[in-house]
């Protein structure tokens, strides 16, 4: 196959209807093309689904692509389905006994065969997926093996085993962050034999950074308030907790004047794809979410995202806040810090983490479900059933507990550094990146350039939510009537 | 502020909380069907499949802290004021109008289905084949795409959903009918969710319990559509369990429990627990195969005037001959014959 830049650029135009190929996509296409194994490391907004979307086209055979999040997995197949593509499907544990014989049945009709992690350790779907001899193996989010992977998707680590039991085909594994150390995790733990490593760097220039410390909640409400009156949207706003983003949503619509959802994993399914659709199409101006928000959402003038609660550690926050900007333009990230904010995440973060006289419990009661019957024990459940014991547990978690502190701690550090939060974060991911600090760039705690100086002023009053139409009206808009 | 489950409960008839629980969450045994029965509330079996008991325990327990039920031998009556809460929530509020379908379809499902439909038909509509699709379920997808290949059309989904839905909408007050339309979703219109329709007098609770009235009245409406029997298929709950089907066909054969029992390798216990069943969920199951004239005779003359508080145990005491399932279809029998 013909892997110049001219030849690809061609196919691109003809299979994608783009002109040109975004920085650090046409790299990664040709090592995939020339059958090497993959590790591509490009921040977030780059087009990454692209670099297999393009293989699966060009080769022809299926690609399977491992993803960790439903939610991120149902936007990039319902995304390649709107655009065209229907040979796509997606086997994940929300699919009931019928649906999952269905899809198994039908694999073969597919180009795109999304798995959820679960499901592609389990024996029969391997067998499966063996058959079809798939062109690429795609694993998604790849920093799931070394940093989430561990604490909620213990499956990702098996994905190297997975890979061995398909054959070794070509793999390619995409992230958005990932430290050296983190690469070396992914390509160990994939077993990629001698891989291209493309690393691109995660600054993102474009977006303005700083951190604003509050002593109360109650300031960190009224200077949200202010932010998203002030500044020019549309905007994200993170948090840790479900309920406080469902709180400070409708305090926004009250009080800033804007149209706001909450978005997190309490929503329906149906309310979730209305939010990400009113959001698109400009219906909505700020979205309150947890981080299931946004990993999929091809939303390309983002002006804003605000961190309500201070994110695990720098690879999530680099990940959510570079849902920015993604068209170039000024954006702004802001993180409002109340001191002990930090013990949230410290809480969430090691709460299934259990200590070893519990772990020891559970794994002599592993057969009575009445012990499992939440999220803390579901880890040492999947553990225990993947066949380890409860002293290599206690060991691993130990390890995590050490991880996510020293995660956590760069987390504090950036909060607090008066150096360049863009050479804070390049530093943090390995990179050898000289960055050029200007004033508008990034500031240090509680110092900030207004919306006027960044350009960013609002242009709207209060949003005029518009009115809600009656059926007959909708009915005939629906139908074409 | 008074718990939506006041509306299961009375002023004048002490009703248990587990009876409605377990009814509502679709785990009836025979005995909570019999109640269900007695307290005018068959009708709601799986309505609320996913109830949950500590929060349905601490809301009654609140209602009762509130002064608006109170506990009489393992039974909730409704204080006056309690009774005048309930009165206004009926008044107020949106209840289901064929609670009885949750047994015979899948409703939460097929709520979503119509969605669905609705989305792929307007699309359709304007010749759009390029749209992300607002569900993830491959069932609808698949269960649509097996009507097409049998030979349908789009276009006659099309005409029979926008004839459905404006006539269910029509007959409905306006703003529950708009508050319906708002959360579809198709071309060019995004729809809205469930908290951006419980603007005005709706709650959210009232959304959702609209969106599930219309949905069945839809598929009450496509009972009269012989080309829509495929696309409702998949949807379709048994009525009655298998095993129930089969003990209720042998009894009308003429069979006795014990002969069913032996027969289908159950414990007599088991298939009179079918009999019981099968004569709260039939009423025109025939009592008197089971239930012979001599033996109601003898029960009226012992039965106390309040029947359906009477023990077994005591039944027993007065003649050790008389079986459960005669004791408890005379109940079911008499309770009718007064009431319907």
């Amino acid at each position: 196959m013909n892997t110049s830049e001219t030849a690809l650029t061609t196919q691109l135009h003809q299979l994608f209807g783009f002109d040109k190929f975004r920085p650090g996509q046409l790299a990664v296409i040709q090592a995939v093309l020339r059958e090497q194994d993959t590790l591509a490391v490009l921040p977030t907004g780059t087009g990454k689904s692209l670099c297999y979307q393009f293989a699966g086209r060009a080769l022809g055979r299926p690609v399977i692509i491992v993803s960790p999040l439903l939610s991120l997995m149902q936007d990039q197949v319902e995304q390649l389905r709107a655009a065209g593509e229907k040979r796509v499907v997606a086997l994940t544990s929300t699919l009931t006994r019928q649906e999952r014989t269905l899809a198994l049945q039908t694999l073969a009709a597919n180009r795109f065969i999304y798995l959820a992690p679960e499901m592609a350790v389990q024996p029969a779907i391997i067998s499966r997926l063996k058959e079809l001899r798939p062109a690429l193996f795609v694993v998604d989010e790849a920093h799931c093996i070394s940093q989430w992977g561990p604490d909620f998707r213990p499956d990702y680590r098996r994905l190297g085993r997975v890979r061995h039991a398909l054959g070794d085909p070509v793999t390619l594994a995409l992230t958005a962050t990932a430290s050296p150390r983190v690469q070396q995790d992914i390509v160990k733990a994939l077993r990629l034999n001698q891989p291209s490593i493309q690393v691109h760097s995660v600054d993102r220039p474009n977006i303005f950074l700083t951190v604003e410390a509050v002593e109360n909640e109650r300031l960190k409400d009224e200077r949200l308030v202010d932010l998203v009156r002030t500044f020019q949207g549309p905007g994200l706003v993170y948090f840790a907790s479900k309920q406080r983003a469902n709180e400070v949503a409708r305090m926004l619509e009250q009080q800033a004047g804007v149209r706001a959802a909450a978005y997190h994993a309490d929503r329906t399914s149906a309310d979730r794809a209305v939010i990400q659709q009113q959001f698109l199409h400009h219906q909505l101006d700020v979205v309150c979410a947890t981080s299931a928000f946004g990993m999929g959402v091809n939303k390309a003038d983002i002006r804003y995202v605000i961190h309500y609660h201070l994110p695990a550690d720098l690879e999530s926050y680099v990940q959510e806040i570079g849902r920015a900007g993604r068209d170039g333009k000024q954006s702004l990230a802001v993180l409002l810090y109340q001191p002990g904010d930090e013990t949230i995440q410290h809480r969430l973060g090691t709460a299934n983490l259990l200590p070893a006289a519990e772990v020891q419990f559970l794994a002599a009661h592993r057969h009575e479900k009445r012990f499992f019957q939440d999220e803390r024990t579901a880890l040492v459940q999947t553990l225990v059933d993947a066949g380890m014991k409860p002293a290599a547990i206690t060991s691993y978690f130990d390890h995590r507990r050490q991880e996510k502190q020293r995660a956590l701690q760069a987390m504090m550090d950036y909060v607090q550094t008066t150096a360049c939060r863009h050479q804070f974060i390049t530093d943090y991911f390995g990179e050898q990146t000289k960055i050029t600090h200007t004033e508008r760039c990034c500031a240090a705690v509680n110092t900030s350039l207004t919306p006027e100086q960044l350009g960013m002023a609002s242009r709207q009053a209060l949003t005029d939510p518009g009115t809600q139409s009656g059926y007959a009206a909708i009915l005939q808009q629906l139908f074409n009537l | 502020m008074a718990s939506a489950w006041l509306f299961f409960f009375s002023a004048d008839q002490g009703r248990r909380p587990a009876v409605i629980r377990k009814l509502v969450r679709n785990q009836a045994t025979s005995s909570t069907l019999f109640w269900a029965m007695v307290y005018g509330l068959l009708d709601w079996e799986n309505t609320i499949p996913h109830l949950n008991e500590p929060q349905f325990t601490a809301a009654l327990q609140q209602d009762q802290q509130e002064g608006l039920v109170r506990s009489q031998d393992g039974e909730l009556f409704l204080t006056p004021e309690g009774a005048r809460q309930r009165q206004e929530m009926v008044a107020h509020r949106l209840a289901l109008t064929t609670p009885r379908l949750f047994c015979q379809v899948a409703v939460a499902d097929w709520v979503q289905m119509v969605r669905f439909l609705v989305q792929v038909v307007s699309e359709a509509s304007y010749h759009n084949a390029k749209y992300v699709v607002a569900t993830d379920r491959l069932q609808f997808k698949v269960t649509l795409k097996r009507w097409l290949r049998a030979g349908h059309s789009l276009a006659e989904l099309r005409d029979a959903l926008s004839g459905s839905l404006a006539t269910v909408l029509k007959a409905m007050p306006a703003n529950q009918a708009d508050c319906y339309a708002q959360g579809l979703v198709g071309h060019g219109y995004y729809g809205h969710t469930t908290a951006q329709r419980a603007t005005g007098q709706l709650t959210v609770q009232d959304v959702q319990v609209n969106d599930q009235n219309v949905a069945l009245a839809v598929w009450q409406k496509w009972q009269r559509w012989p080309a829509g029997a495929a696309l409702m298929t998949p949807f379709r709950r048994p009525e009655l369990a298998p095993s129930l089907v089969t003990t209720g066909k042998m009894i009308a054969a003429g069979m006795s429990l014990a002969a069913i029992a032996q027969r289908r390798h159950l414990k007599l216990s088991t298939v009179a627990d079918h009999a019981v069943m099968l004569a709260l969920y039939r009423p025109e199951f025939p009592v008197a195969r089971l239930l012979s004239p001599a033996r109601i005779a003898q029960l009226n003359q012992l039965a106390p005037a309040d029947y359906v508080h009477w023990a077994y145990r005591d039944v027993v005491t007065a003649d050790a001959t008389i079986t459960f399932p005669e004791f408890r279809l005379y109940q079911i029998r008499r309770w009718r014959r007064e009431h319907e």
